[in-house]
């Protein structure tokens, strides 16, 4: 039995294995969320916070559990791209939004600072940044890949990276962000992570050995399938950028139409 | 000796990532082979790593066979390969890991290599498992990859004898608790350039190698011999 998914360079198979790892953590974190949400004060807790946490959750316990851990682990790249789509992309901000409004204020004074420093939103996306090379370094992805400590390490690596990274925009704390300050900040912050995608996507040999050498699922060529994950990263982040757009430009707008406001 | 050989085919069919691990490999396949070959240690001055295998300092002869393409013709290899680089690797067609990887490796690179090198390659597979890779089945699972991919078989003994003559592992047969079996075999593909065995390439070895690699072989075929 494993407790986290790695590559492990056997043949596929589709029959269902447990990974206990995951589902321990999955539910402590779902354990803490239900604790800061019963402590909260009144107000600072909505139906709204609470499915997007849940939401979090589940789509992180989706991405890091069989198959599709499991896949992005050892065999196809396009997955790995997924989950990292998936877990900085989406699972991140959702469990940010789903966080009790005055969450914060309730931290230490010790994790509080911490909390305030790191998401500085220079820090932030220098931090970001860093686990998006790190983790996509071919020499680092390949020693990390094979073992379920270090596939672990990337998997925790993107998650942090993702919670760092948004923290500025979807937690109003400690001061929040001016709707144009944000796009900035997003639109800086996606378009070293669109770099990795287009790198994927020119590169002519495989770059990681971990799906290079892995037995093939339905004869899916590595190359073409880096190509694949690459393609996903860019227009993950094309979608993602012009959501971010949109939405942030009607914050704008509405900021705006607020100051413009007499009195 | 069985003890040892089924040992040594365990380590060949677990898959190895990590560079270090592969280094260390192709290293030890070398010195066991120039020790099978009763050879003199690789002289240190000309021991310069060419290639990203292990490098073969001096080259050693290609021992010569015959076996039955899948035309159902005979293959006399020498005489086949003689005028380009052969890349001889023993396998079958049922190999859950190690055989389908090499194989469609090395398809992708041909097919991205200048087509005066590729065509000056010849990827010849020899089935260590004659019972079950008939003739047909060897050819169409090669074909997957890429059609001028040579097939060889013969029987067991005649495969065992010419893995022998390149001091690779005999084959060993493995029952599976379910039912079947699976082949114990040498997990390296040999680089022969003319007549003269150049390198040996682990399992491990990557697309970005071949790339290089393969071009550097084909330059190195006798200059009379070298195809256009």
């Amino acid at each position: 039995m494993r407790w986290w998914c790695s590559a492990q360079g056997t043949p596929w198979t589709w029959t269902w294995q447990p990974y206990i790892g995951v589902w321990i953590l999955m539910l402590g974190i779902g354990a803490l969320y239900v604790h800061w949400h019963r402590t909260a004060a009144p107000g600072e807790s909505s139906p709204a916070r609470r499915w997007a946490a849940a939401g979090g959750i589940a789509i992180l316990w989706i991405l890091l559990d069989w198959p599709v851990g499991a896949l992005g682990a050892g065999y196809l790249e396009s997955v790995h791209a997924a989950e990292f789509l998936g877990m900085v992309f989406v699972a991140s901000p959702l469990l940010l939004v789903g966080l009790p409004s005055g969450w914060e204020e309730r931290r230490g004074e010790r994790t509080a600072a911490l909390l305030r420093t790191l998401t500085q939103p220079l820090y932030a996306i220098v931090g970001f940044n860093l686990v998006v090379i790190g983790t996509h370094v071919p020499a680092f992805v390949d020693a990390l890949m094979v073992t379920q400590i270090g596939s672990l390490v990337i998997d925790a690596a993107w998650v942090a990276g993702g919670l760092v990274f948004w923290w500025p925009v979807v937690r109003a704390w400690p001061a929040p962000l001016t709707a144009a300050a944000r796009l900035a900040y997003l639109l800086a912050g996606l378009s070293l992570h669109m770099g990795v995608g287009m790198f994927y996507v020119v590169a002519n040999v495989p770059l990681y050995g971990v799906y290079e050498l892995a037995p093939r699922i339905g004869g899916i060529d590595p190359l073409d399938d880096q190509g694949r994950a690459g393609g996903m990263m860019m227009a993950g982040d094309v979608a993602l950028g012009l959501a971010a757009i949109a939405v942030l430009l009607w914050l704008w707008g509405r900021e705006e139409a607020k100051r413009a406001e007499p009195g | 000796m069985g003890l040892w050989v089924t040992g040594l085919f365990r380590y060949l069919a677990v898959v190895r990532l990590l560079n270090w691990m592969r280094r260390s490999f192709a290293l030890s396949i070398t010195l066991v082979l120039l020790a099978g070959c009763g050879r003199e240690r690789p002289k240190a001055a000309s021991a310069r790593t060419l290639y990203h295998g292990a490098t073969l300092t001096p080259p050693q002869p290609a021992p010569d066979f015959t076996l039955t393409a899948t035309d159902g013709r005979p293959y006399h290899f020498k005489a086949e390969t003689k005028d380009y680089v052969a890349l001889l690797f023993f396998g079958y067609t049922h190999c859950p890991d190690v055989c389908p990887v090499h194989m469609a490796n090395l398809a992708a690179v041909l097919d991205r290599l200048p087509i005066g090198v590729a065509g000056s390659i010849k990827v010849v597979f020899v089935t260590v498992d004659p019972a079950r890779d008939t003739p047909r089945v060897l050819r169409t699972w090669l074909d997957k990859f890429n059609p001028t991919f040579v097939g060889l078989r013969g029987t067991l003994d005649e495969v065992n004898r010419v893995q022998g003559l390149f001091h690779m592992p005999s084959t060993a047969v493995e029952r599976l608790p379910q039912g079947g079996y699976v082949v114990g075999h040498g997990a390296a593909v040999i680089g022969i350039v003319g007549d003269s065995v150049r390198v040996l390439y682990p399992f491990g070895i990557r697309q970005a190698d071949w790339m290089e690699d393969l071009p550097q072989l084909v330059a190195a075929i006798p200059r009379a011999h070298q195809t256009d």
